[in-house]
Order: structure tokens, then sequence, then C-alpha cells
């Protein structure tokens, strides 16, 4: 695999378009919401759920975001300094089920699936899962598996939602979902593994029903 | 330094899926690999190591540039291979599967108590291939005597494998 | 994690697959990992079914803004830009 270069700040560019807004440029400012609207949205619906709300957050996001621009030093990338405005404003709002203690998470696969302790090859499957590649092209990529990973995305306990979200939807890489949220990697490694492993079981039980 | 490396059916390495230049009776082109800071690299096996690793399709590399042991492999920042080890058949790995089959039998039934569980498993795991039954040879062998037995078992493989293959 | 030093199960490779598609695994770990997915063609599965999840949530992402955003967005600029 390519070596990545951790790309830790902002680039020139950036640089040069949050000086153009801060002047007044219109293009300049349509430029930066196009790019990163989308992100921002997604990270706050993570929080909230409600598309009202959310796109509340966003706009709240946006007006403190440029009231603050003469702060923006480039020292992190335009993305990750945005998103940090919408976690500001969503926070307080954050939606949290009823009942559910916080860091709960079930294992990533039923322990049943595996042998038992008192047997033969302990923590072997029991029986394999199924290989996906398998499945047709179409199917991974078709409407029914969009909403399964939406629904099961949006009944994750919201810390998990959240972490899922900026990495697997947004796209953030490790390093800048962790500046984003002010996290550590192993808590947001955690979050990540329990989120995807749901994902994966729903996507199971769909595929084997 | 000369170690050996499996590659899949399509030489293509197990993992990262990398297509590897093969060698025509010359040794093929090297590949640039460095090994810091996220364990990439040529990743390569010694001797010792080949029953942890077995695959399709084997090769004798040659490894250059910083190269790091561990403990069930080497990591080197260069690697070219220089030729397929052609002993390593369809042939001999159905022996070899068969051998450490017939290793775990042993293991699981002949001393009292049997580990009828565990050797139930055996017949079973055949058609998965060889490098499942060196797995279940030395986990049964450690379920017998313990790690050290593991570790022995997996010598035993090793020797074998060295000696059918010339290495 | 892994209970032995010599192998790890399924059991435990399903725990660890983040850490591994991360790349944030020690090295020791990581090569006990590859290990056990050379002779395991379930959790060479397993790890298959967790990068097709990692695609599908990919594929959620919306990028379009609606319209009405991206007004009332630039009237919001108007008002912080007018001295």
């Amino acid at each position: 695999m390519p070596l990545t270069v951790r790309d830790a700040s902002a680039s020139e560019e950036e640089l040069g378009l949050v000086t153009a807004v801060r002047a007044g440029n219109e293009q300049a400012f349509t430029t930066v919401v196009e790019r990163h609207y989308a992100a921002m949205l997604a990270l706050a619906s993570a929080y909230v759920l409600a598309p009202g709300t959310a796109t509340t957050i966003v706009h709240d996001a946006w007006d403190a975001a440029l009231a603050a621009s003469d702060g923006f030093d480039g020292r992190t990338p335009l993305r990750a300094w945005l998103l940090r405005f919408v976690v500001r404003a969503a926070e307080p709002l954050a939606a949290r089920p009823d009942g559910v203690a916080p860091e709960s998470s079930p294992p990533a696969v039923d322990r049943g699936r595996f042998r038992g302790a008192d047997g033969a090859f302990p923590g072997h499957w029991r029986a394999y899962p199924r290989d996906w590649r398998t499945l047709p092209d179409d199917v991974l990529r078709g409407a029914d598996v969009r909403r399964i990973v939406a629904e099961t995305l949006n009944a994750l306990p919201p810390e998990q939602r959240v972490v899922i979200t900026l990495r697997d939807v947004v796209g953030c890489p490790s390093h800048e979902a962790c500046e984003v949220l002010e996290l550590s990697e192993a808590t947001t490694r955690e979050r990540l593994h329990h989120a995807r492993s749901r994902v994966r079981a729903a996507l199971e039980r769909h595929f084997d029903a | 330094m000369i170690a050996y490396k499996f590659l899949g059916a399509d030489a293509t390495a197990p993992f990262t899926r990398f297509a590897w230049p093969l060698p025509d009776g010359r040794p093929a082109a090297w590949v640039e690999a460095p090994t810091h800071p996220c364990r990439s690299g040529v990743h390569a096996c010694r001797r010792n190591d080949l029953p942890l690793w077995v695959g399709p399709v084997l090769y004798e590399i040659e490894l250059g540039g910083e190269i790091v042991a561990g403990p069930a492999k080497l990591v080197a920042s260069r690697g070219r291979l220089l030729r397929r080890v052609t002993a390593w058949d369809d042939r001999l790995r159905d022996a070899y599967a068969r051998v450490c089959a017939d290793r775990a039998h042993e293991l699981a039934l002949g001393p009292a108590p049997p580990l009828a569980d565990w050797d139930a498993v055996i017949e079973p795991s055949i058609p998965e291939g060889p490098a499942l039954l060196g797995f279940v040879a030395a986990r049964i062998a450690e379920e017998r005597n313990g790690r050290a037995a593991y570790h022995d078992e997996r010598r035993r493989q090793a020797a074998w494998l060295m000696e059918r293959l010339s290495l | 994690m892994p209970e032995s030093p010599d192998h790890v199960t399924c059991q435990e490779v399903v725990e660890l697959v983040t850490a591994y598609l991360e790349r944030s695994m020690a090295a020791d770990e990581t090569t006990l990992f590859e290990q056990h997915l050379n002779f395991c063609e379930g959790c060479v599965w397993y790890v298959e079914q967790m990068r097709g999840t990692v695609e599908a949530t990919r594929r959620i992402a919306e990028d379009d803004i609606p319209a009405d955003a991206r007004e009332r967005l630039l009237m919001a600029f108007r008002d912080w830009t007018a001295p």
C-alpha cells in the first residue's frame, strides 16, 4: 500500500480562499460552501437526526466561522476547522436514546457463532460467514443496501454515529476526525469499530434473509 | 539475503494484492517499498517460517536495503523474485496436507485421553488446504502439550518442507 | 488483547479487524492476524465483508447542497460583509 502523507495543515489554496472570503469575495465564499456544506450537514445530522435542526446547526456554524475567520491560521485543513464549529453547535443538542449507557456495545459478532471455550478449537467459527464477493455487483451498490446502512446509522448511539459519519461517510482520515471531535485515536477507533460492526451485521442479516 | 515468498495462484501477494514482477529465467525487477512508518515494505519468510505462510505458489526472493527480522517474517525495503520453487506444486501441497492431517490424528487420538472433538475437525479441513492443516496439527499439539509443543510442531513442518523443497 | 502469544482466534479477529484496517496494530499482532488470515477462509471473508461495509457506508454520502441553503448562506455572507 502506498504511504499516505499526513497532510495536517491547510493548503496554500485554502489560505487564499479564506483571505478572499474575508475581503468579501462572494465567489470564494461560494467555493468554500460548495466544498464543505455537505460534510457539515452530514456531521450535524449525525448529532441531531432531525433534518430541520441539523440545517439550523449548519447555518449557525457558518455564522460562527465567518465571525471567527480572522482566527483561521491554516494550521488545520479548512474542512476540519469548519467541522469544529458544527461540533460546538451540535454537541449540546445531541440526541440521546433513553436508557442506553454511553459506551455499551455488544460483541462484533454473537458469541454463539464461535466454538465454545470448553470444546475443540475454542474461538473459531462454527460456520463461516458468507463470501460477499459472490454477490452480484449491483446488490452491494443498490438502494436496499443504502437504506439499511442509513437506518442502522440512525439507530446507533450518537457518539458512534458521529465517528462513522466523519470517517466513512464524509471520508475524514483518522487524524482529522480525532482533531474535529477532540478525541484520542483509541477512542475514535473503538467507536468506529462498534459502529461498523453493527452496520456489517445489519447487511449480513439482509443478505442472508 | 535470500528468503522465500508465497504468492496467490495469480502471483499476487495475499494481503496487499500487489502483482509481483515475475522471474523468467532471470531475476525479476526490484520492488521498492519503504519499511517505515506503516510496516509496509516487502514481506518474506525464512525457511523456518514457511509453515506459517503456506500458499499456492512459492518463490525464492532476494531482499535488499533495510531488512528487519520479526518473529515470523522478514520485512525489507526492497526485494526481487529470483525463481519459482517448482517443487511446490499441487502434488506436494496435497502431500503436506496429508502429512499434517496424519500428525494431527496421531496427536489427537494417540495418547489417552482421546481428543475426539479435536480429531473430528481434521478431515473436513483438508479441502481448505495445507495452511489450515498445518495450524490444526500445531494447535492440537499445543492442546496436548502446551505452547512449546505448538512451536515444535511448526518446526517439524518446516523441516518436512525444507527437505522436500531442497531449501 | 489476544489470549495466546502464538495465534489469534476468529473471535479475536472480528474484534481486531478495525485496528487492522486502520493499520494501528503493533507489528507482532499484525503478524498474528495475517497468519490467521493465511489459513482461515472464514476470516478472510469477514474482513472482505467489513471492507464492503465501509464502501457501502461511503455511498450514502449526499453531496448536493439544497438550493435554498445556498441562497440563505449567501445572504448571511452579505450581511456579514456589509459595513
